[in-house]
């Protein structure tokens, strides 16, 4: 195809790309196997001696397991609301007429242009006032809300593919408007959900500021604030803060990997944009 | 379209209506309401308009808000790297596929991540100033000096931010007709010409999406950057509006300052939205 730019330097050019986007992930794992000592004299090379002292510290003083499930437990229940809310409520603005839809959907999906920032202190105040503050329940809820306009907006461009035949013999079949949700609609758009949930998850595992301000305890803490406080104190023992760094982005890095294949065939068909 | 008059799309759409309502309108309306008050958190008192004639006098909001312009010039740069390395992926040469899923790695990272990765290969001693030393470059202190600490956020951001882009236009050009590319390559026109007639313009819509969101991003969303790479300093030279806005309510307990700011940033964000909206209208006119 269109070969008329030689393919040659184009591979060449794109390797170039990928060594440069993708160096400073090999240097992170390279230097977190290294011992302080290693790093100060071998900045780029193998590790002399492969060691884990760096993650062992990291897990056993900075209790960053704790961080890591709660961020699980906190993310998991956030993307599975975000897709169940957004699906149900995208099927019907897809597919069913009733009064005051555009009006309705619009305004859903307006919220996306409102910047986190701007509901930050109203969004803090808030929760200490119904006492939320340090409850798991104040940063799932913020993250539902914060994330389901994308959802509803991605998720109904999405629906509207379904062909309308297809769901009005199931309801000429008998079927109701769940037993068609589930039956017809989940199943066949499959893959927007799962890039639905891809990006809710990346979107809320990487999210700092509002999980900074709500889940402050030892207790409650997720693992991004938490490799962003104490990575800090790191700044003379970088390997240590590379490990802090792997173990923070390894979660995101497994399922980018397994789901890549959905995700970009989602982006691929405009889900997006 | 099915069904009419039934309650059932109601009861599907209420959940998630009723939650991003109860979340979302009440606190905007209650921070608009208290930007008119000295607000600590817990005691409001009515002062007018006051907070907004301290944010006109206050001589930090002037610098804050230079960075965060100066900062927009990632977003020509982030456009201009995803153009070339989507352009170069549509060749499709051996593994593009590969390099396309790649590429996009790290988009997938969190600020915090990318920001201490970069603070670490500027560091004193880190990877670029080893580099630059055999080169005979004496130890430069990247973050320790208002403006090369900006070039390093750049980086990181034209880094982190590339992948995503290059994703957006490879969906723009898997719309193109092929037909069409063999029809121009049998009447004679070469890879340049292909270029810049035909598959620029099927790009537009793409960069101007690209630029409105990016836009949007660096007016909202630089906190992770600036809090772990340099803490908005030296002095306030990296300071964004959203981590200003941070400083004020949590370092500050200005609560009603740093709604009024809020609000500020609310309204020029919706202005340059809509004034980059006009621009890319009128080019097609």
């Amino acid at each position: 195809m269109k070969l008329y730019l030689q393919k040659v330097p184009v591979f060449l050019l794109l390797c170039i790309i990928a060594l440069s986007s993708i160096y400073p992930l090999i240097f992170m794992v390279l230097n977190t196997f290294k011992t302080n000592t290693d790093y100060m004299v071998n900045l780029y090379g193998l590790p002399h001696q492969w060691t884990l002292v760096n993650i062992q510290t990291l897990i056993e003083n900075y209790s960053v397991f704790a961080a890591l499930w709660h961020s699980l437990f906190v993310t998991g229940i956030s993307v599975l609301v975000v897709v169940i809310l957004g699906a149900l409520s995208s099927f019907a603005f897809a597919k069913y007429e009733f009064m005051g839809k555009q009006t309705i959907f619009y305004g859903m999906i307006s919220f996306m242009l409102v910047p986190g920032p701007v509901l930050l202190i109203p969004i803090y105040v808030m929760f200490a006032r119904v006492q939320l503050v340090d409850n798991f329940l104040s940063a799932i809820l913020v993250y539902i809300v914060i994330n389901l306009p994308f959802g509803i907006y991605m998720l109904t461009t999405n629906f509207r593919n379904i062909p309308t035949e297809v769901i009005e013999s199931a309801h000429i079949d008998g079927a109701g408007f769940l037993r068609t949700f589930f039956s017809i609609v989940l199943p066949m758009a499959r893959a927007s959900l799962v890039t639905l949930s891809t990006l809710t998850f990346l979107a809320i595992w990487n999210e700092l500021l509002l999980s900074m301000m709500l889940l402050t305890s030892d207790a409650t803490k997720l693992l991004t604030p938490t490799i962003a406080t104490i990575a800090g104190r790191f700044t003379t023992n970088m390997p240590l803060m590379m490990s802090g760094l792997l173990f923070s982005a390894l979660p995101t890095l497994i399922i980018y990997l397994f789901l890549s294949r959905y995700l970009i065939k989602g982006m691929m068909a405009g889900a997006i944009k | 379209m099915v069904m009419k008059r039934n309650i059932t799309p109601y009861l599907a759409v209420a959940p998630a209506v009723i939650l991003v309502v109860g979340i979302m309108i009440y606190p905007i309306v209650f921070a608009i309401v208290h930007s008119f008050t000295n607000w600590d958190g817990v005691t409001a008192t009515f002062n007018g308009l006051q907070n907004y004639v301290n944010l006109f006098k206050d001589p930090h909001l002037l610098r804050v808000f230079f960075n965060t312009i100066v900062f927009l010039i990632a977003v020509p740069l982030i456009i201009l790297a995803a153009l070339i390395v989507a352009i170069l992926i549509y060749e499709k040469v051996f593994g593009w596929q590969f390099f396309r899923a790649l590429f996009f790695i790290p988009s997938v990272l969190s600020t915090v991540v990318i920001g201490l990765l970069f603070d670490a290969f500027f560091g004193y001693s880190g990877p670029v100033n080893t580099l630059l030393q055999s080169f005979g470059v004496h130890h430069i202190d990247w973050l320790g000096n208002g403006w090369s600490a900006m070039i390093v956020v750049i980086v990181a951001l034209v880094w982190s931010s590339f992948g995503y882009g290059m994703m957006i236009f490879l969906a723009a050009l898997a719309g193109i007709d092929s037909a069409v590319y063999e029809a121009a390559r049998i009447d004679g026109a070469g890879w340049w010409t292909r270029m810049f007639s035909l598959t620029m313009p099927m790009l537009k819509g793409s960069v101007q999406f690209l630029s409105v969101s990016n836009v949007i991003y660096i007016f909202t969303s630089m906190f992770g950057f600036i809090y772990v790479m340099t803490a908005g300093g030296p002095g306030f030279d990296t300071t964004t509006m959203d981590y200003y806005i941070y400083l004020k309510a949590f370092s500050g307990s200005d609560m009603g300052g740093g709604s009024a700011l809020a609000f500020l940033l609310f309204i020029i964000i919706l202005m340059f939205t809509v004034v980059q909206i006009r621009m890319f209208k009128q080019q097609e006119l």
